[in-house]
């Protein structure tokens, strides 16, 4: 029997969801896998006991927060999507405001009808067995994950910094260039997409496991101000150990 | 040693290429934006032979990034040993130098080997710049290392062979007759930092708690720039890929860099080398003391590349130096 697959989101773009249908090797999934809930990707759902499920975005409204709870019951596996279930990713930039003000500042006048709490990450609401990093993830990251799961192993993470893929593209580093980058702190994979085109890298993949903080920061102040350095880690992976320190100005 | 050399002129370069890329897939320096990268190049007039140094060192062509080095199914396994004839054009003896150094470790090594067996290296003269310490790594004479090598001289070239390989090319008609002997062929030039390695080498050990490796791992970003653009640092990982189905897959080798956390973790969660510190001084172990002791170099040419790519501006020669190693 085929093991039996979910994909739910919350709150974000379903950029994520778009890359699953995105693979190259997506009817080799549909193949392998029998996908029992998919809201964006076919008209027939019903809940029953997964054997894995996909949660894209953030959690901002105490449906939501049911939700995630109801999935982690009903799911032998959970595996966070992309940096908003990761780590919160842009929506999480409530976090850093007064909700009050920030709800009418979006929504004027209508803003007390709006139900909107502080977002936490999926880890911090249910246990997470696994994350696909990244805004958006990458096909490839998705075919890696199933494809170690259909073995019966471990999906491994990508241990490595994103200036690792960086420079294996040749580019010469931004921070050399004076533009501040999150490359050596953020975990790589990704194939270093913006710093090739020019980009900082934004830390969306979150931090490494063990990262050299303070000497990014050292190299950081010299060429941004404190707003920028707020800014550049407050962006895809603000809930995320280490970034959640910067985002919220301690540096 | 007397070498033989032949003078070849420049308006004839352009032949000695075509001849070369006759049989060869060759990998020249070309512009890339404002710097200079190793790419396969069809046409001499992309070719720029005056260039400081390329971004990756030749090694992005022997052992590549991601390379599959065997596929298998339930059936068993098929090696996938790379049969591409790839001739370098325009090497600085440096980078030229770190392939007969990489030797050393790979020769045995099926995919390496199948590579190299099959390549033809021409190297060239350089201009040494103020990251270039090729002299302090005994990597500035010509070797063996290279088959064939064009030295700059006035508004010609002379070409030393230095293989079977570059004496076949040296025989043909573009280079002139006459011959030009000299002694030995050595990039010359003053240092801006000059270290003395078998100083270095004994300081090392002895230096193991020296404050130089806090102060300059504290300054470290672990972001592995400096192991990638080296010309020998060739640690790697091997992973499994299966395609969705677990019945087939490939095995790939990929980069990977010993300043990293996961590089010394072994199965359990233990760590050899837990602290950047650690890591850090490990390069350095590696590169001027161990590897010394197994193969009589260190695995370093000088090149500067590490120096020129750090974006926290950490200068290899500069903590040697603090070690003790004028």
């Amino acid at each position: 029997m085929r093991p039996k697959v979910a994909i739910f989101d919350l709150t974000d773009c379903e950029g994520c969801e778009v890359q699953i249908v995105n693979s190259k090797l997506i009817d080799k999934v549909l193949e392998g896998v029998e996908i029992v809930h998919f809201r964006l990707g076919q008209r027939v759902n019903r809940w029953e006991k997964f054997d894995v499920a996909f949660v894209e975005g953030a959690a901002i409204t105490s449906d939501e927060l049911e939700l995630v709870k109801k999935i982690r019951e009903h799911s032998k596996l959970v595996i966070a999507l992309g940096s908003c279930a990761c780590f919160g990713g842009i929506a999480a930039i409530n976090n850093f405001m007064d909700l009050d003000e920030a709800k009418r500042y979006v929504y004027g006048e209508n803003a007390d009808k709006i139900e909107v709490l502080y977002v936490k990450p999926l880890p911090e609401i249910i246990k997470v067995d696994f994350m696909i990093r990244g805004c958006p993830i990458t096909p490839e990251d998705f075919e890696r994950v199933v494809s170690d799961l259909l073995a019966g192993r471990i999906p491994r993470e990508h241990t490595r910094p994103v200036c690792i893929d960086c420079k294996s593209k040749e580019n010469i580093c931004l921070l050399l260039k004076g533009i501040p980058c999150a490359g050596p702190v953020t975990y790589g994979g990704c194939g270093a997409p913006c710093p090739s085109a020019g980009m900082p890298c934004d830390g969306c993949r979150g931090p490494l496991e063990e990262l050299q903080m303070s000497a990014e920061l050292e190299l950081l102040k010299k060429i941004a101000t404190k707003e920028d350095i707020v800014r550049l880690f407050r962006k895809y992976a603000p809930m995320a150990s280490m970034f959640k320190e910067v985002g919220g100005g301690k540096l | 040693m007397t070498l033989m050399g032949k003078i070849i002129k420049k308006e004839n370069l352009k032949r000695l290429f075509d001849d070369v890329s006759r049989e060869f897939k060759v990998i020249a320096p070309v512009k890339k934006g404002e710097d200079y990268v190793l790419s396969e190049v069809e046409s001499f007039s992309d070719v720029v032979l005056d260039y400081p140094t390329t971004i990756l060192p030749p090694k992005k062509f022997l052992l590549p990034y991601k390379e599959p080095i065997f596929a298998f199914d339930a059936e068993g396994f098929k090696d996938l040993i790379p049969d591409e004839k790839i001739a370098f054009f325009g090497l600085h003896l440096c980078d030229a130098n770190a392939i007969g150094r990489l030797d050393l470790v790979f020769w045995n090594d099926p995919y390496y080997r199948a590579r190299r067996d099959r390549m033809l290296i021409i190297g060239i003269s350089c201009k040494p710049t103020e990251t270039c310490f090729c002299k302090s790594m005994k990597a500035n004479s010509l070797t063996n290392a290279c088959d064939l090598f064009l030295l700059a001289k006035d508004d010609k070239y002379i070409g030393f062979s230095m293989t079977e390989k570059g004496r076949k090319i040296v025989s043909q008609l573009y280079f002139e007759p006459e011959t030009v002997n000299v002694e030995e062929v050595k990039i010359e030039y003053e240092e801006k930092l000059s270290l003395n390695l078998y100083k270095v080498e004994r300081k090392i050990l002895e230096d193991y708690n020296n404050p130089v490796w806090d102060e300059t791992a504290k300054k470290c970003l672990a972001c592995t720039n400096c192991t990638v653009v080296c010309p020998l640092c060739y640690c790697f990982d091997v992973v499994d890929e299966t395609f969705i189905f677990p019945g087939e897959g490939l095995r790939f080798r990929c980069w990977d860099s010993c300043l990293l956390l996961s590089f010394a973790r072994v199965a359990g969660g233990h760590n050899f080398r837990r602290d950047l510190k650690a890591r850090y001084r490990n390069v350095y172990t590696h590169k001027f003391k161990t590897y010394i002791d197994e193969f009589g170099v260190p695995s370093c040419v000088g090149c500067g590349r590490c120096i020129i790519f750090c974006p926290a501006n950490i200068d290899m020669r500069e903590v040697l130096f603090k070690l003790g190693g004028v």
